[in-house]
C-alpha cells in the first residue's frame, strides 16, 4: 500500500471522509424510486459465486504473521506510458520496509500464460525466498551473496514473496497480480 | 418530532451498533471467524465494484481475491472501520485500474485511467463518488435487520420486470399482503436514516 493510501490517514483521509460525507448526501437527496433503483443496480452487480467466498476465506490462513509487510514503493506497470508497446517490457516493482529493499521484475516467457521473475535484495546478501500463491502453495529458492533470485514457470494471479534473511525478521511483500 | 422527543423504534428493525469495527479487530488478532463474517458482509460489495468497472469474469474473480488480500495484510492498520465498505470498495476499484492497464488485452484510453495517471479531476473524481455511493450504499443495507434486507431484496428482484407483484413476494416470504407496503416504507425510512448517519 502507497504511503499517502487513506486507510493509513493522513491529507489522503480527509479526502475519504469528504468523499463520504459526499456520497452520504447525494444518496440522501434521491426521491424512494431512484433509491430503490440505485439498490436494485448494486444488488444486481453484487451477486457473486460462492466459491469466490469459500476462497476469500480460506485466504485466510495466508496471514504472514511473523512477517514484516514489504510495501509496494514503485510499479512500472501502474505509471503513465503503459499501454501496448509497454507491455512487451519487463514490469519492474520494487517492495520495500525498513532495512530491505526488494526489486523484482517480472516478464513473460516464450511459453504463454506463464512468467519469469528475477529479483534482487538490498542490501544485497543471502535468503530464501518463498514465492507465495493465493491457493496456499509455496515455492522455495536462495537468494545468492549478491541478493539475486530467480524464478520460473510462473502461472499468472496474486504472488507474494516471504523473504527470510538470516538473523533477521521475516518480509513479506504485499501482494500484487502478476499476469 | 412534533412532540419534541425521539420515538425509539424497539422493535428488531433498529440497527444495532455496527458490528464491523469489531470483527476487524478479532480478525487482525487471529480470529478466523470473524474474518469470514467480513467476508459474507463485503463479498457482495467487492463483485459489485468490480462489475461497475466491466472486468471480465476471470478477471474479476482475480480483483476480488487480490483485494481481500489486501485486506488481510492491513487487517492490524486499518484506520477508520467504521469505514470499511469504503475502504474495500476503494482498494478494489484501485486493483480494478490495475488490471485494465496491465492487461495486454486492453490498452485503457479512457478519461478515467488518465486521469488517475496525470492526477486530474473529472472523469476519475466522478468514478470515485460512484464507487463511495455504492460502498456507502451497500454499508446501510447490510445494517438492516434480517427481515428489511429480505423484504428489500424481494420486491426489488420481483419488480425487475415492471412493478413487483406485492400477492407473489408476500406468498414468498410467507408474509400477510397488508403489511408488506409499510414494512417497505419502515425500512427504506431506516435505510435512509442509516444513510444519514454514514456521511460523519
Amino acid at each position: 500500500m502507497s504511503p499517502d493510501d487513506p486507510a493509513l490517514g493522513g491529507p489522503a483521509a480527509d479526502d475519504q471522509e469528504q468523499a463520504s460525507a459526499d456520497a452520504a448526501r447525494a444518496l440522501g437527496e434521491l426521491d424512494d424510486q431512484e433509491l430503490i433503483s440505485r439498490l436494485a443496480e448494486l444488488l444486481g452487480d453484487a451477486e457473486a459465486p460462492s466459491w469466490s467466498a469459500e476462497l476469500a476465506k480460506a485466504s485466510y490462513g495466508l496471514r504472514a504473521v511473523d512477517a514484516e509487510l514489504a510495501s509496494l514503493s514503485s510499479d512500472s506497470g501502474l505509471t503513465a506510458g503503459s499501454g501496448m508497446r509497454a507491455a512487451a517490457a519487463p514490469r519492474l516493482a520494487v517492495f520495500e520496509t525498513a532495512g530491505l529493499s526488494v526489486e523484482v521484475e517480472i516478464e513473460s516467457t516464450a511459453r504463454s500464460g506463464l512468467w519469469r521473475l528475477v529479483g534482487q535484495l538490498t542490501p544485497a546478501g543471502p535468503a530464501r525466498i518463498g514465492i507465495r500463491r493465493h491457493d496456499g502453495a509455496v515455492s522455495w529458492t536462495d537468494a545468492d551473496d549478491r541478493g539475486r533470485f530467480s524464478a520460473d514457470q510462473l502461472p499468472g494471479g496474486p504472488l507474494s514473496l516471504r523473504c527470510e534473511r538470516p538473523g533477521q525478521p521475516a518480509a513479506a511483500t504485499e501482494w500484487i497480480w502478476i499476469g | 418530532m412534533p412532540w419534541g422527543y425521539d420515538i425509539t423504534v424497539t422493535d428488531e428493525s433498529w440497527p444495532d451498533s455496527d458490528p464491523v469495527p469489531g470483527w476487524v479487530k478479532a480478525a487482525a488478532a487471529g480470529d478466523q471467524q470473524a474474518w469470514d463474517l467480513l467476508v459474507d458482509r463485503f463479498g457482495g460489495l467487492v463483485w459489485a465494484i468490480c462489475r461497475e468497472h466491466r472486468l471480465s469474469d476471470s478477471d474479476a474473480a482475480d480483483t476480488v481475491q487480490l483485494t481481500w488480500l489486501r485486506l488481510l495484510e492491513n487487517l492490524g492498520r486499518i484506520r477508520d472501520p467504521q469505514r470499511l465498505a469504503g475502504w474495500l470498495a476503494t482498494t478494489c476499484r484501485r486493483e480494478c485500474l490495475a488490471v485494465l492497464r496491465q492487461s495486454k488485452k486492453t490498452v485503457p484510453t479512457t478519461a478515467d485511467s488518465l486521469d488517475l495517471v496525470m492526477g486530474g479531476s473529472g472523469a476519475a473524481d466522478q468514478d470515485v463518488l460512484a464507487t463511495e455511493q455504492r460502498a456507502i450504499l451497500w454499508q446501510a443495507f447490510t445494517r438492516l435487520s434480517d427481515w428489511c434486507q429480505q423484504i428489500l431484496r424481494a420486491l426489488i428482484l420481483d419488480a425487475e420486470e415492471g412493478p413487483p407483484s406485492y400477492r407473489l413476494v408476500a406468498a414468498q416470504l410467507q408474509t400477510p399482503v397488508g403489511g408488506l407496503g409499510p414494512t417497505r416504507a419502515r425500512c427504506l425510512s431506516q435505510l435512509r436514516k442509516l444513510l444519514d448517519g454514514s456521511g460523519i
